[in-house]
C-alpha cells in the first residue's frame, strides 16, 4: 500500500464509518456507495489532502471515476504531485 | 471547487409540525441543533435582529436534496424567502434579474440547461435544479422569511468564490464569512445575495492556515 493510500485510509478510520472492514476490503471498494462518509466528510477529505500533500483539486478530478475509491483518489493525487 | 449542494434551508415558526411531515414523507433526521446562537454576521439578511435558533436537519429518501429547517427564535418569520421547493430536487427563483442570475449561478459551478441550472455532482443527493421565472420581485428576501430560504453549497475555497462573485459584480449583499460548530464540526460558513434575490450559504471545513484559506 503507497503512502498516499495509507494517508487516505486513516482519513476514513478516523472519520468514517468505515466499521471494522479490512483496509484491503475498502481500498476499491466506492466510498460513495458505501455511504463511508456524509457530504461535510467529503468536502473535508478535499480540503485536507490539499493541505497535507500540498495539490489543487478540481472539478476534473471530481468527474474522474477513479475519485471514487481510495486507490483511485491516491493515484490522482501522486499524478498531481508528480505534474 | 464548489463540490455541490449540501441542503435547502427551510424557515418555519417552529419546527414540530414541518419535521413531521418530513418524516411521513420518508425524511430521516440526521441531526439537530437548539438555541444556537443566531450570528450577528447573518444581520444584513434577516428581517428581524435575532438571538438565536434552533434546527434540525434530514436526509430526503432516493437521492433527493437533504432539508433543513429552522426556526428562529423572536419574531414570526418575516421578508420573502427566496425558493420555491419542489421537492426531490428543484427549486424555483423569482427572477428580476435573470441575465445576472444566470451568470451567478454560472460562476456556482451550475450549467446552463436552457429551461434550468443544474449542478451535477458526486451524489444525486448533491445535485439540484435551480429554475429562473422571469418576474419581478420587490420584497427584499431574508433567511428568517417562513419558507424555502436558502440553497447550501459545499466548496473548498470559500473567499475565492465569495471574491470572483464580487469581482464580477453578482454580490448584492453579503454575510461575511464566520465560523460555527455545527454537528460537533466546525465550519466556515459564509451568507450571499445573488442578482435577483436568492441567496446562498457556503460551508467550508477550515483550512490549516487562515493564509491557505485565503489562497483557496
Amino acid at each position: 500500500m503507497s503512502e498516499t493510500e495509507r494517508w487516505i485510509l486513516a482519513y476514513f478510520e478516523e472519520h468514517g464509518t468505515v466499521d471494522g472492514k479490512a483496509p484491503d476490503e475498502l481500498l476499491d471498494a466506492n466510498y460513495f456507495e458505501l455511504e463511508l462518509l456524509d457530504s461535510l466528510g467529503v468536502v473535508q477529505l478535499v480540503v485536507g489532502i490539499e493541505d497535507d500533500f500540498g495539490v489543487r483539486m478540481e472539478s476534473s478530478h471530481m468527474q474522474d471515476p477513479r475519485f471514487c475509491t481510495i486507490r483511485g483518489l491516491a493515484a490522482i493525487i501522486d499524478e498531481e504531485r508528480a505534474a | 471547487v464548489i463540490l455541490g449542494v449540501a441542503q435547502v434551508v427551510v424557515n418555519v415558526a417552529d419546527l414540530g409540525a414541518p419535521s413531521e411531515s418530513l418524516r411521513a414523507a420518508g425524511f430521516t433526521e440526521r441531526f439537530a441543533e437548539r438555541e444556537l446562537p443566531n450570528n450577528d454576521a447573518k444581520r444584513p439578511l434577516q428581517a428581524h435582529a435575532r438571538t438565536e435558533l434552533d434546527m434540525v436537519h434530514f436526509n430526503a429518501p432516493d437521492g433527493g436534496v437533504a432539508v433543513e429547517l429552522t426556526a428562529y427564535g423572536g419574531e414570526a418569520p418575516a421578508g420573502r424567502a427566496a425558493y420555491q421547493l419542489e421537492l426531490p430536487r428543484r427549486v424555483s427563483v423569482l427572477a428580476s434579474e435573470p441575465e445576472g442570475s444566470r451568470a451567478f449561478w454560472g460562476a456556482l459551478g451550475f450549467r446552463d440547461a436552457g429551461d434550468r441550472l443544474e449542478v451535477r455532482a458526486m451524489r444525486p443527493e448533491w445535485s439540484l435544479d435551480v429554475a429562473l421565472v422571469d418576474r419581478a420581485a420587490h420584497e427584499p428576501t431574508t433567511v428568517d422569511a417562513d419558507g424555502c430560504v436558502l440553497v447550501t453549497l459545499l466548496t473548498t475555497g470559500l473567499d475565492a468564490d465569495l471574491e470572483r462573485l464580487c469581482q464580477a459584480g453578482l454580490l448584492s449583499r453579503l454575510a461575511p464569512p464566520w465560523e460555527e460548530s455545527i454537528d460537533g464540526r466546525l465550519l466556515r460558513v459564509a451568507m450571499a445575495e445573488g442578482p435577483s434575490g436568492e441567496l446562498i450559504e457556503l460551508l467550508q471545513p477550515p483550512r490549516q492556515s487562515k493564509q491557505s484559506d485565503r489562497e483557496n
